[in-house]
Order: structure tokens, then C-alpha cells, then sequence
């Protein structure tokens, strides 16, 4: 019912009977409860009204201006005549963008957050609303308190959200996503951001464990828009464009053409390629190698080949990628929505499409359609039902060349695209360019392969479609209890097909590979010419059912209220995968190739089996929970709660007595400001808050048995089913447990001006489940999943919001502020071992009293002055000896502990200005106190890999410039135990805290008088710069710690909203 | 209260048959290996089976040379094994040592999980198979383990330290090196039993059979030199099956003339190297110069690089992988080896011409004959050395010659520093990978 305050009503109603000099009034709001607290301004007086909403205000007679005002509510002008008699009636209309903060929702119910004990975080709908793009999830970063987006441990990819720091090291770390009242299976990026109206966060173990053994991570719940009994017809329409720059080649401080061409030179004079040339496998060497071999061998003269090398020194290939592969991206999105209801039924549809083209030209695009309906069939029972429809569209976009990885590394930073007239050239990929030139003696397809051409031959289309499906009856039993069933059925095709035409370099490689010229002369084809086509199909469905009771019950001075329930789940997925060689597109006709034997193959002569990529697979995962939830208030001033929950279900390899998960959650509240004895002006609210609780983290990985995992092909040798060990048996195995104590002060400042939160947990992951290192001849890895240990964090999230300025100018900041801090309590593997506690960019340490992801380095000693080798520290003398340096009889002692390598502060901060219709919304987003390993020069991987960065000019080149450069020298031939030993340096440890610029939206909105001839209630444009970058970073490198490779580029939109 | 009894037996209802909802299979592929079917597949992953085994026992020898610039090209821990260096020579966790404990664990897998099947009528034939073949890898891996990291065979064996044995698929099984002497006894009796079990036939070359378990006990009583066994299970071997691949009928002139899985393979794996890939591996012009100009294996096996220079494309494997499974010329030579040092010379030399007749071109063989003992076992071993080269063989054999007092040293040159590894060396038994020797605390070689 609460709802209902959504909606913008003026009601005023006065009664003038009689005159005398004191007037006597009660406010109200548009469901007819009492509002305490608002400010009743006269001539000269101002007063409060009380708890049930009255107020007695005195003033001379005449007539006089009341001017009501209260948090959450528009302000109310009126002119009274004094003496007035009676009861002045007010009712305050609550404002839109502040009223959605009264309630929560966790899933299973809306509960009014005054009465909630866990901590809820909501953010409204216009907050989300100030981005555009495609995925809502995607516009949570910088404006959520305790929610931080990892791209680093991630691999880069997806979206690594951390609630409240990691309480996991092996499970999945993402929290649990749910759309209304289930946990949505599909991509999650199906949704329209359009028909989301807010998003609860739930921080803590009593507002999470209702969620169990799923909720470790935190859950994230996505309420969207609902439709509403007893409304007008309302139809909105919006629609936004959004332009993103091209991706900056030139972040990455690559090693220069020049530095690369020489050191191919000094490569080639050590006879670096030497064993490539003469190899079967044909390995490709660069245009300088080859023009060197040439020179050597006498073909041309050694100035041409100089002059030529000396052409090449001035391209650039991050020039051509710039050029000729990247673009603006482009996302245009569309929606429109309409809804009505009468007292009986209410309907809400929507509408939305999106259009995307990605910097590489792929295009996508997706369709949503949803549509809802409410019906009160009795005064009891009432039907609700639910169909969201998510089609979506994308192919394939250029290739990016800078991603291509041959034998002997990435394309060099001198490949060129395309010639001076844009002509598209041909880079050097898998083979020699003069073998493959003469390869077939003419009978060959054309081996060459060019990038900014073969996409075009390839059409690779991604359908997805999806179904969401629910529906619902609720009945109201008896005035305090009320039943509801909900049914909830999803699915998700999903369809890749890709065709490679024979044009296609795949077709043209695979084709040529595994041809054969016989004595006579004659061309043998085992893959015939025609497209290759990879389809991929992919079903996923999913069924859910929950029964629950919700109690309502209000006995004087007492309340109670709670849910009890119980719900199946069950999802499946269904994938199949196959290929078909030799399509002939125009007749529709395929042609068989012989999987079984193999096939002598045209380059190296090894035998080969043509890949058959026929594969089946199917997955089914079947959960059982019931659960419960009460809450208790006393006098609306103490609440106290309790929930709990178990969970089964049908993960493979765990005993069925083991599958039952219980977890719980108790909680208390004391709202201090409602007691008797609180007469603060200053303080207007003030509640305590304060939780403890667990919830699980299950990852389906480990299990106590051994499993093994079907390849989904034979073996090609004894034509029999083949399997692979997934998992290895470990009866010790137990479930990690997440246990949270909350403490939480909300207040509010001056009738709630300035309000906000304090809250203090901490949080305690037990049996950690880690990938430990394992003795090798276990057989089983060098890593093993096991319970590994304890660990213990502890935060504190402080939000504030204040209204800065009212009035026609206004202004309103809010801040938050996130501290956490964990440390590891116990590791039941303590072996330490100095360089494995250095892998990747973000690592578990596991060493007991320090950080989960701590940062520790290698002590250094600078750089020999007489040959440029790094040196470290050992036993208290300067050494060389890198194996000892980084060894086993390495102790931490011995190392640099920088601090943690995930930041202990982080947070946002976001200002919105409005005048005459202006808004303004800017917003900041920081990270302090963390630590992040640079990309170092590393030899190895430029003489195999290509791949340096520009420190290479900064190198150690003779005594002296040890004193200005911690770069080590070049040697040959290489050793990578010293690169190993010098990226695991302290030199190469930085700073990451930064200050990031997170968005800057302007809007405007016409005022509704000028809209009138235009049929409009409501038109706002808007403008909105996103990923501005970094205003201030403690490193002096330029580089972006919250990224790997490329910082997202900016981007600039630009929409418009509007309401009939 | 009447809707509130309709509420309950509705929950009593929904949450009645949920044991049976929660049976249902998570992954379809996925199994709890619990059939025989399922031990088989695990025995058919050839990716860990067959093609896994390592190259440090050939890259340590002497057969290949690579020239100082390609060898500087090669990675440090390829440089370090190269010159029998004493650290750093593996990489740290994908190496030879995890390859080999990780086929020995699918196999300790097979065996436990077997053992709940219930071995009867109808299953007898699949059982013993299957068993079978998880004793015959465990012990094909203990043995390749011994022969690198152990020193040769001999009186001292029984208090030196060989590998770990591993025989439990329990991972909190501490690992401690058993001596060699329990090691080979181990893996004599892990083959006595595959021998007992496998068919004399299996479905592929690609798994074992009885004569290949036969040929791997006479290969392991060889290298024990244990000669009147390795003779007895040599013999057994080719009883049942003693095909031999006429060189003639090869095409020398092609990249790989011999092909994979031929007559002569009795079980086939492999290991690949970048150090003696044909690209820069050069074969030793000593041993290339063993071959007389009529033995057709001076062009099967040799690729000229037309510089002087020569590659291998030799290998059972029809490519550039290196062959190091059992084949019957392997088993024939044991046999004749064998014979030679008992003392029955005609039937040693009756073997091995026989290898001969099929290496030689047409009509240009000329038998071998010989009263001395001493003149026909050279006479076989240098046939052994031309006939098994780059198989893994050689270094065993070193070793194990080594012992019988042939005095035999290794030495190479890089960049003008010599570096060898002298006859009878404790370096003969490499250095464990470091990861290991960190993280099980066991002893390391020195």
C-alpha cells in the first residue's frame, strides 16, 4: 500500500468554521498515516508536528502563509485566515525520487526498513537512471557503497563484483543476483535497465541468509517496475544515444618500432632464428628477419635490406589498429512503457530496444518486452501474472590484430594493415611468407591472410532468446496471515552459428593443411573446399516454485511478522556443438571428411585428425530450501529477528546427508529517537541496529568423491569414451561458512537534512576453501582445493546524504566511504614459498596475521654496475643468485610487504545541483590504500612473445646508468629466472590509490506549463559523460591500477525522457 | 484454522518426493568412476597416458648436439639440462616427475575403484583387462621414474635412494623416496600381475597387452641386468607376437618413412622435446658414422640437412614425436643381449641377423657370425645403439653399461666451455624438481 505514495497527489482539505487565534491542524500522508516531524512554518513561528501528525500553531488573526516542509515530502504552500477553527487537514505528497528508500526488498518480502534489522542498501531509480547503457548491472560501479568491481583477478573479464571484500577464495565470487523474487539464470544483461525501479543490496547475514548457501557473496536484488491498482493510464517513452571513443592504443607503453627492429637485428646475429628457419612447422618470422635471411644468403644486397628494414622503422601498427580496425562504439537504446489500473486490475507493459555497435563494428541489438497484470479475483484472492520476452542479436565485428598470437609471438609493432591507399595488406601469421607463396606449386588456395578483410568471410550470428514466465496467487487467509504460491518458469535459447566462407582465412588454412600433392602432380583435397560452419546450440530452463505464508499482526503494542516457506528449483541446460565441412552455400550441400583415421598433414608431414567438433552436454542442478523469517516490535521502538534457512540439493559427489546446508541469522533494533526521553532537535533520528549470522558458500567443484568428466569425443586411437579425473576424493572437504556481525547507527540530522548510516561488521570466513600447493607426486596438480585456512575482515560503511541547499536552487551531496580490512587468522598450509606467493597480479599470500591479497616483493639491491643484472638481497649480502633469491629457503622475513593489494578505502562521492529545471550530477569515485605490481620489461616473453613495453629504451646499457634506471640490461642468451626475479621486485610495487571521475549528467527539464500544447507532462533531456578517467593517481606512470590491459575509453550520451 | 490444515498438507505435499528430486544427475558427463567402463576411460586419456612420458633421460645423453646459437636460444631450465647442470633443470610444475605420479595416480584410481566391482563370469574378460592395464602403467611410470632420478641398479640399490612409490590415490599420503631395490620390486611385481591380466591382444597398440607387459619386465630384468630373466620374459614376449618391418618396403625419401603404430609396436607413447626437434637437434656425427652405406637405416633414420649436418626422422611415431614405447626390435636385441651374455652365441646371433636382414638393403646383408662372446655382445650392443636410438633408451643403458665397467662418459661443448658428466657419476641420477623437493621435504640428488 505504501506504493500508492509513489504517486503525485495533491489533497487539501480545510474546514473554516468559527475564529479564534490558534489553529490546530494534523498531517497527513495520501494513505491517510500520520507524519511526524514536519516542519510548520507561520509568520513567525515554526513548529514540529508530533507522532500523530498534529500541531497547534498560534499567530495574529489575518490571514497568513503555512508553509509545510519534511524530509521524503514536497513542500506545501497554503494561506490560512486566522483565527481558524477545527482541525486543519494537510496532506504532504511524497516525493518521487527519496519515497523508494522506505522500503526493501529482499527477494522473499517488502518489508518497511525502519522495521528492518540487516542492512539494506537501495539505490532508486533515478540514481541508476543518471548512466545509459545496455546493462544495469554494469552502472552499479562508483555510486554503490560496499560493492567494488574487480577487472584484475578476474582475468579481466565479467563483471567481478565483491560486496563487503571477498569472503571466498576458490567458490564463485559474484554476488547472487535476483530479479524480483528469483535468482535470474539467464545473462543477466537480458534485462532492460528501463523496467528496473530500484536495487536492494543486502550487506549483512540477516538481510542476506534468507538467501542461504547462495548469499556468501551478498545478494544484489533488482526490483522492477510494478504496476499499480487505482491509476490513471501513464505512458512514458524514452530514448538515448551513446557514443564511446575508440579504445587508446597508445595507453600501453609498448617498445618503440625502432628499439624493436633493433633488437631483431642483435637477435638475428646471435642465431636466435636460425632453428626457426630450418623447422618443419614453417614457424613465421618477421619482415626484418627475412629480409636479413635474404641478405645473408645472398638473394639481395645487405644496403637494400638495411634501406627496406630502415621503411619499416616508420610505421606503427598501433597507428593502423587506430586507423583502419577501431571505431567509435555506438549504443542506442529506446524504451516505452505504459500502465493503468482500476480497483480490480492493473496492467504495466513495456517496450525497449537497444542497438549497439561495438568499437570493432559488431553490431548488437536486443528487443524486451514485458507485460504484467494484477487481479483481484475476490477481496482475498488476487492473480499476478508476468511474462518478460528478451531477444537479443549480435555478430561478429572486425578482428582485433593485436590480439594475434603466432609461433613466434605477436604480430611486430611494425606490421602494417594496409598500404598507403588503404589497400588491405597481408600479415604474417603461421607461416613463412615465402613458403607459403610457393607451398602447392600454384594448386594451393591463397595462404595469405588479411585482417582487415576476413571478417567480412566469416558471419558468426548469437541468438539468444529468453522467457521469463511467472505467476502468482496470493490469498488472504485471515486479516494477519497471508498464502502465496509463485511460479516462475525461464528459458533461455541461445544459438551460435558461424559461417566460415571459403574465402575465409580458416577455410583457406584448414583446407591447404590437410591437402596433399601426390608424385603425379595431383592435388588431394581431405577437407574439401566450401564454408565451414560451427553451430552451437544452447537451452537452459529453469523452473521454480515457492510456497510461503506471510504473517502480518499487530496486537497493541506488539507486532509480529515474518514469512514461512518453502521453494524447488530446479535448471537445466542443454548445449550441443557440431561442425559441417565443405557447405556449399548456393546448392545447400555438405560433404563428409573421414574423422577416423589421420591424415598426413601438408606442412609438418605429421599426421593429424581433422577436428570433429560434435559435442553433447547436459547439466541439471535441483535445489530444495525452506525457510524462515520473523520479526518482533515492540512498541515500534525494539525489533527483534530471526531467520533461517536450509538448503539441498543435488550437487554432484556429495553424500545425500551432507546436502542439507542450515544457516541463520538473528537480529536486533532500537529506534533511540522514538523513546520518550530523546528530545533532540539537532539528532532527529537516531537507531541502532545490530545483526550476527551465517550464510554458506558452495562451490560445485569440490566434492568428496572422485569424479571424471567425459570428453565428449572417443578417442580417436581405440574408439572408446575417454574420461578425465575432475575431481579428486577428499573426505575432509567441508563447505565454507560465512559468519557476519553487524553494528549499525542510522541517523538523520535536523528533520533529516543531513541522514546517513554508520555501520561496523565483521566478517569471519571459516574452512576457507584455497587452492593449496600440493606435493607433485600426488599426481593430482601442483594445486589442490582444500580447506585452507580462516580468515577475518573487518569494514565499515558510512553513507551520508544531505540536502544541502532547498529552494529554488538546490543541492544535495551524497558521500560513502568504505573501509575493509581482512587478515588471514589461520592457514593450514603455512608452507611459505617465496616466488609463489608472486603469481599474477592479485594473490593469495595466506600468510597468517597479514592480508588476504597482500603485496610482497622482492628486496632489490638496484643493478650490477658493471653488466646491468638485477640483484636482491640474500642473507644480508647483494647477490645474483636468482634461485636462491626467490627459493624455498626464502623466508618472508626476507621480502618487501608493501600493504594489501585490494584498496582499504574506497568510495564515492556525488553532488546534484538543480535550477530552473537544470540538473546538474556529478560524481567521484576513489580508492586508497592498495598496492598493484606494473607490467615489467620482461625479455623472455619480447624475445619468444614480441611482447615488451617502452621500459626497453630505459634499459641498463653501460656503467652509470644504474644511477637513473632500475631496468635491467639485455642479455643473450636470456635467463628467466632473472626476469622472474626483477617483475618480482619491490621496483616494479606501486601505489594505486586514485581518484576517478565516475559520470557528469545534465539534464533539463521543460517546465509542465510549456508543455501543455504538446500533449507531454514530463520532457527531460540530458546529457551524460562517462568513464572520464583518473583525476588524481599516486602513481607517476600514467597507468590505470583498476585495469589490465586498455582503460575503457570516455564516453558521451545524450537522451531524452518523457511521459504523456 | 480450517485454511491453515490446507496449508500444511500442501507443504507436506511439495516437499514429500524430494529425496528423489535431489537424485537426479548434476552433469550428464560427469560419473563417479564406479564401472568398468569408467576405468577405461580413464585408462584411454592418452593425453596423460600414452603421451606424457618425458624427455629428460634423452635430452641428458649424448646422441643430439645443438649449435651453441640454437641451444642460446633454447629456454634456461632446456640449457641447464643440456649441460647436466644440478639445479633449475625442470620447469616447475609441469614437468617430467607430475606427468609420470600423474598417470600413476589414474592408475591407483583404477585399482582402488576396482576392487568394489564385483569380478564374475560375465565380466571376468574387462576386469582383468582393466586391472591389468592400470598395474602395467604404474609400473611403466615407476620405472621411467627410477631410471631418472635413481642411479643404475646394482649391489648399493638397497640402501640408495630411487622414487617415490606411489600406491594410494590418497593426495594426503605423505611422500617419502623408497630405495631402488624396492622400487624395481615394485614394478616387477605391478607387471607380473599385468602379465597375468591383459589379453594377448589389445582393442590398440595405444593400450597394453600381455607380451607388452612380457617386454617391459625384460626391459626392467635388462636394465637390472638381470640377463637369465630378461631373457626368459624376452622370449615370452616374442612367443607371442614377433612381427618385424621389412625396411625395404619404407619410402626413404619421405619426411617420416616409418610409420605410427606398425607392426612392430607392441605399446605405444611418446615424448616430444624442443631441444632434439629436428629444426635444431643435429644427430651426433660419431654415431652417424656407424652406419655402412648398404644399412637402409642410415637414410630412414637421418634426414640430411644439407650442410653436413644430419636431423632424425626415425621415430615410430610417423612424425616428429620421439617413440618411447616397446617394440618388438627393442625386445629381440634384449633377447639377444641376453643370450650373448649366457653364453648361447648362435642363437644370439641367429636374432640378430634376423633384425639385420630387414635393416639392410636387398641382397647386400652379409650375416654376422662370431665364436667370441666377447666379439658378439659388442657386435649386439652396437646394433642396439644404431637400432634404438632416441627412444629414451640410451641413458639407462649408459648407465647400466656404465656398471659392467664399460667406462662410458658423456661430454659437450658450448661456446668453447666443455661440460661432461663422467662414467659411474651420482649425476647420473638427475636433480628432483625443486617444487617437489620444497614442498614434500624430500632428499634431493646430489
Amino acid at each position: 500500500m505504501r506504493r500508492l505514495l509513489l504517486m503525485i497527489v495533491l489533497l487539501f482539505c480545510a474546514s473554516l468554521v468559527g475564529a479564534q487565534e490558534s489553529l490546530r491542524g494534523v498531517v497527513r500522508d495520501v494513505s491517510g498515516k500520520a507524519v511526524s516531524g514536519v516542519s510548520v512554518k507561520g509568520a513567525a513561528v515554526e513548529v514540529f508536528s508530533g507522532e500523530d501528525g498534529g500541531f497547534v500553531l498560534s499567530g495574529k488573526a489575518g490571514k497568513v502563509r503555512l508553509s509545510f516542509s519534511a524530509m521524503n515530502f514536497d513542500k506545501l504552500d497554503t494561506l490560512v485566515s486566522l483565527p481558524f477553527s477545527g482541525l486543519l487537514e494537510v496532506v504532504l505528497v511524497g516525493m518521487e525520487r527519496q519515497l523508494e528508500t522506505v522500503e526493501v526488498s529482499t527477494g522473499y518480502q517488502r518489508l518497511p526498513k525502519e522495521r528492518a534489522t540487516g542492512s539494506f542498501l537501495q539505490l532508486s531509480g533515478k540514481v541508476l537512471n543518471e548512466q545509459v547503457g545496455t546493462g544495469i548491472i554494469a552502472r552499479l560501479e562508483g555510486i554503490t557503497s560496499s560493492l567494488s568491481v574487480d577487472r584484475k583477478s578476474n582475468g579481466g573479464e565479467g563483471y567481478g563484483i565483491i560486496i563487503r571484500g571477498i569472503g571466498t577464495l576458490q567458490g564463485p565470487r559474484s554476488p547472487l543476483i535476483v530479479l524480483d523474487n528469483f535468482p535470474y539464470e539467464g545473462d543477466i544483461n537480458n534485462i532492460n535497465p528501463n523496467d528496473v525501479e530500484s536495487i536492494t543490496v543486502l550487506r549483512d547475514a540477516a538481510a542476506a541468509s534468507i538467501w542461504g548457501a547462495r548469499a556468501g557473496n551478498g545478494v544484489i536484488v533488482i526490483n522492477t517496475k510494478k504496476a499499480r491498482f487505482n491509476d490513471k493510464l501513464k505512458v512514458s517513452f524514452s530514448g538515448s544515444l551513446k557514443v564511446t571513443g575508440k579504445p587508446d592504443q597508445y595507453y600501453q607503453s609498448k617498445i618503440s618500432v625502432d628499439d624493436f627492429i633493433d633488437l631483431e637485428n642483435f637477435l638475428f646475429d646471435k642465431g636466435y632464428y636460425t632453428s626457426f628457419e630450418v623447422g618443419t612447422a614453417r614457424a613465421p618470422l618477421s619482415e626484418v628477419v627475412e629480409l636479413r635471411i635474404a641478405a645473408r644468403d645472398g638473394l639481395i644486397n645487405a644496403g637494400d635490406a638495411k634501406s627496406r628494414i630502415d621503411v619499416l622503422r616508420s610505421y606503427d601498427l598501433r597507428r593502423d589498429l587506430d586507423r583502419y580496425v577501431f571505431q567509435n562504439a555506438t549504443a542506442q537504446q529506446y524504451s516505452l512503457q505504459m500502465g493503468a489500473g482500476s480497483e480490480k486490475r492493473n496492467w504495466l507493459l513495456s517496450a525497449g530496444f537497444d542497438h549497439n555497435v561495438s568499437s570493432l563494428a559488431a553490431p548488437f541489438s536486443r528487443y524486451n518486452l514485458k507485460a504484467e497484470q494484477n487481479f483481484k479475483v475476490t477481496s482475498r484472492l488476487t492473480l499476478t501474472g508476468n511474462l518478460m520476452l528478451t531477444y537479443t542479436n549480435s555478430k561478429n565485428g572486425r578482428t582485433d590484430p593485436s590480439q594475434i598470437n603466432s609461433a613466434t609471438g605477436m604480430l611486430p609493432p611494425y606490421t602494417r594493415l594496409a598500404d598507403e591507399n588503404g589497400n588491405s595488406l597481408p600479415v604474417i601469421t603461421d607461416y613463412r611468407t615465402g613458403y607459403i607463396s610457393s607451398a602447392g606449386n600454384g594448386k594451393f588456395l591463397d595462404w595469405r591472410y588479411y585482417p582487415l578483410e576476413d571478417y567480412k568471410y566469416t558471419r558468426s550470428v548469437n541468438n539468444v532468446n529468453d522467457v521469463l514466465a511467472s505467476f502468482r496467487a496470493s490469498y488472504q487467509v485471515l486479516d494477519w496471515l497471508k498464502v502465496a504460491a509463485t511460479y516462475q518458469f525461464e528459458q533461455q535459447d541461445g544459438k551460435i552459428k558461424s559461417v566460415n566462407t571459403p574465402q575465409s582465412y580458416l577455410v583457406r588454412n584448414l583446407v591447404n593443411i590437410f591437402s596433399s600433392i601426390d608424385a603425379g602432380g595431383t592435388l588431394k583435397r581431405n577437407i574439401p573446399l566450401g564454408s565451414i560452419v560451427d553451430q552451437d546450440y544452447s537451452l537452459l530452463q529453469g523452473h521454480n516454485m515457492r510456497a510461503q505464508a506471510d504473517i502480518d499482526k499487530v496486537m497493541g503494542r506488539h507486532a509480529l511478522s515474518g514469512i514461512i516457506g518453502g521453494e524447488i528449483r530446479s535448471n537445466g541446460t542443454e548445449t550441443n556443438a557440431g561442425r559441417v565441412y565443405g557447405l556449399n552455400e548456393s546448392t545447400l550441400t555438405t560433404s563428409v571428411v573421414n574423422y577416423l583415421d589421420p591424415v598426413k598433414t601438408f606442412v609438418t608431414g605429421n599426421l593429424e585428425y581433422i577436428t570433429n567438433r560434435d559435442a553433447f552436454g547436459k547439466t541439471l542442478n535441483r535445489y530444495v530450501s525452506t525457510f524462515a523469517n520473523l520479526a518482533y516490535t515492540f512498541d515500534d521502538r525494539y525489533t527483534l529477528s530471526l531467520s533461517g534457512r536450509r538448503d539441498a540439493s543435488n550437487l554432484f559427489g556429495l553424500k545425500t546427508n551432507d546436502k542439507w546446508n542450515p544457516l541463520f541469522s538473528s537480529g536486533f533494533s532500537w529506534d533511540i529517537s522514538k523513546e520518550k526521553f530523546w528530545r533532540s532537535s539537532l539528532i532527529s533520528f537516531l537507531k541502532l541496529r545490530t545483526t550476527f549470522g551465517a550464510s554458506g558458500n558452495t562451490d560445485p567443484r569440490s566434492t568428496a568423491v572422485t569424479t571424471i568428466t567425459y570428453a565428449g569425443f572417443n578417442s580417436v586411437f581405440t574408439q572408446t569414451p575417454y574420461a578425465f579425473l575432475s575431481n579428486y576424493a577428499n573426505p575432509e572437504l567441508k563447505w565454507e561458512r560465512v559468519f557476519m556481525f553487524n553494528a549499525a547507527l542510522d541517523f538523520g540530522f535536523r528533520e533529516n537534512r543531513i541522514k546517513g548510516s554508520l555501520e561496523y561488521y565483521r566478517k569471519k570466513s571459516v574452512d576457507l576453501l584455497a587452492l593449496t600447493p600440493i606435493d607433485l607426486t600426488a599426481g593430482v596438480g601442483a594445486t589442490i582445493v582444500k580447506n585452507s585456512g580462516v580468515i577475518q575482515g573487518d569494514g565499515v560503511d558510512l553513507e551520508l546524504s544531505s540536502r544541502n541547499l532547498t529552494g529554488k536552487f538546490s543541492w544535495t551531496t551524497d558521500f560513502f566511504l568504505n573501509y575493509y580490512k581482512d587478515k588471514v587468522l589461520k592457514n593450514y598450509n603455512s608452507t611459505f614459498n617465496g616466488r609463489g606467493k608472486l603469481n599474477g597480479n592479485v594473490s593469495y599470500t595466506g600468510l597468517v596475521g597479514y592480508p588476504l591479497y597482500g603485496m610482497i616483493s622482492f628486496k632489490w639491491a638496484g643493478l650490477d654496475p658493471a653488466t646491468g643484472d638485477p640483484q636482491g638481497i640474500l642473507n644480508g649480502a647483494v647477490s645474483k643468485n636468482y634461485d636462491a633469491l626467490m627459493g624455498s629457503s626464502l623466508k618472508f622475513e626476507d621480502m618487501v610487504y608493501h600493504g594489501t593489494a585490494l584498496p582499504i578505502f574506497s568510495g564515492g562521492l556525488g553532488n546534484s545541483f538543480s535550477y530552473a529545471g537544470f540538473t546538474l550530477s556529478v560524481r567521484l569515485s576513489f580508492k586508497l590504500r592498495y598496492y598493484f605490481r606494473k607490467n615489467a620489461l620482461d625479455y623472455g616473453s619480447l624475445f619468444i612473445g614480441r611482447e615488451g613495453n617502452a621500459d626497453y629504451a630505459k634499459r641498463w646499457q653501460k656503467p652509470g646508468d644504474e644511477l637513473i634506471t632500475s631496468v635491467p640490461s639485455l642479455i643473450y642468451p636470456n635467463s628467466n629466472v632473472r626476469d622472474e626475479f626483477y617483475w618480482g621486485s619491490e621496483v616494479n610495487v606501486l601505489k594505486g590509490d586514485h581518484i576517478r571521475m565516475q559520470y557528469v549528467n545534465l539534464g533539463y527539464d521543460f517546465k509542465p506549463a510549456g508543455l501543455k500544447k504538446t500533449g507531454f507532462s514530463r520532457l527531460q533531456l540530458f546529457v551524460v559523460a562517462s568513464n572520464l578517467g583518473i583525476i588524481w593517481r599516486a602513481n607517476k606512470e600514467g597507468i590505470d591500477p583498476d585495469y589490465m590491459g586498455i582503460p575503457d575509453a570516455r564516453s558521451i550520451a545524450f537522451g531524452f525522457k518523457s511521459s504523456l | 484454522m480450517k485454511r491453515l490444515i490446507f496449508l500444511g498438507m500442501f507443504l507436506l505435499l511439495a516437499f514429500a518426493s524430494c529425496k528423489k528430486f535431489l537424485d537426479a544427475k548434476s552433469n550428464q558427463s560427469q560419473a563417479i568412476p564406479e564401472t568398468l567402463p569408467d576405468l577405461q576411460a580413464l585408462l584411454d586419456q592418452y593425453q596423460h597416458i600414452n603421451y606424457a612420458d618425458g624427455n629428460a633421460a634423452e635430452v641428458s645423453t649424448d646422441d643430439i648436439y645443438l649449435t651453441d646459437a640454437d641451444l642460446a636460444a633454447r629456454t634456461e631450465n632446456e640449457r641447464n639440462m643440456y649441460t647436466w647442470q644440478r639445479s633449475n633443470i625442470f620447469l616447475q610444475d609441469s614437468n617430467e616427475w607430475f606427468y609420470n605420479y600423474r598417470a600413476i595416480n589414474r592408475t591407483n584410481v583404477v585399482l582402488e575403484s576396482i576392487r568394489k566391482i564385483d569380478r564374475n563370469a560375465g565380466n571376468a574378460f574387462e576386469w582383468d583387462n582393466v586391472s591389468g592395464q592400470a598395474y602395467y602403467l604404474r609400473a611403466k611410470n615407476h620405472l621411467r621414474g627410477l631410471y631418472v632420478w635413481g642411479n643404475a641398479y646394482d649391489e648399493q640399490s638397497g640402501s640408495e635412494l630411487g622414487v617415490p612409490l606411489k600406491l594410494s590415490a590418497d593426495f594426503n599420503e605423505p611422500s617419502t623416496r623408497a630405495t631402488v631395490e624396492a622400487g624395481y620390486a615394485q614394478v616387477i611385481s605391478d607387471l607380473k600381475r599385468a602379465a597375468a591380466a591383459l589379453p594377448i591382444k589389445a582393442v590398440h597398440v595405444m593400450r597394453p597387452s600381455r607380451p607388452a607387459a612380457f617386454a617391459l619386465l625384460a626391459r626392467t630384468y635388462w636394465s637390472m641386468r638381470r640377463y637369465e630373466l630378461s631373457l626368459l620374459y624376452a622370449d615370452s614376449c616374442l612367443l607371442l607376437k614377433s612381427d618385424l618391418l621389412d625396411y625395404n618396403l619404407l619410402n626413404a625419401s619421405a619426411a617420416y618413412p616409418i610409420g605410427q603404430f606398425n607392426a612392430e609396436v607392441l605399446q605405444d607413447s611418446y615424448f616430444t622435446s624442443p631441444v632434439l626437434n629436428n629444426a635444431r637437434g643435429k644427430i651426433n656425427p660419431s654415431l652417424y658414422a656407424l652406419y655402412d652405406a648398404n644399412d637402409l637405416r642410415r637414410t630412414i633414420f637421418f634426414n640430411d640437412n644439407k650442410n653436413g649436418t644430419f636431423g632424425f626422422k626415425g621415430s615410430y611415431e610417423g612424425n616428429s614425436n620421439f617413440f618411447s614405447g616397446l617394440a618388438v626390435n627393442e625386445v629381440l636385441l634384449i633377447r639377444s643381449e641376453s643370450l650373448a651374455r649366457a653364453g648361447k652365441l648362435l642363437e644370439a646371433l641367429s636374432d640378430l641377423n634376423r633384425l639385420l636382414r630387414n635393416r639392410y638393403r636387398k641382397n647386400t646383408f652379409i650375416e654376422k657370425s662370431g665364436a667370441d662372446q666377447k666379439e658378439v655382445l659388442d657386435m649386439v650392443l652396437l646394433e642396439r645403439r644404431k637400432e634404438l636410438l632416441l627412444r629414451g633408451l640410451r641413458w639407462v643403458d649408459v648407465k647400466r653399461l656404465n656398471r659392467e665397467g664399460a667406462g662410458i662418459s658423456f661430454s659437450r661443448s658450448v661456446k668453447g666451455t666443455v661440460y661432461s658428466l663422467k662414467a659411474n657419476s651420482s649425476a647420473f641420477a638427475l636433480p628432483i624438481p625443486e617444487r617437489v623437493i620444497e614442498i614434500a621435504g624430500l632428499e634431493q640428488n646430489l
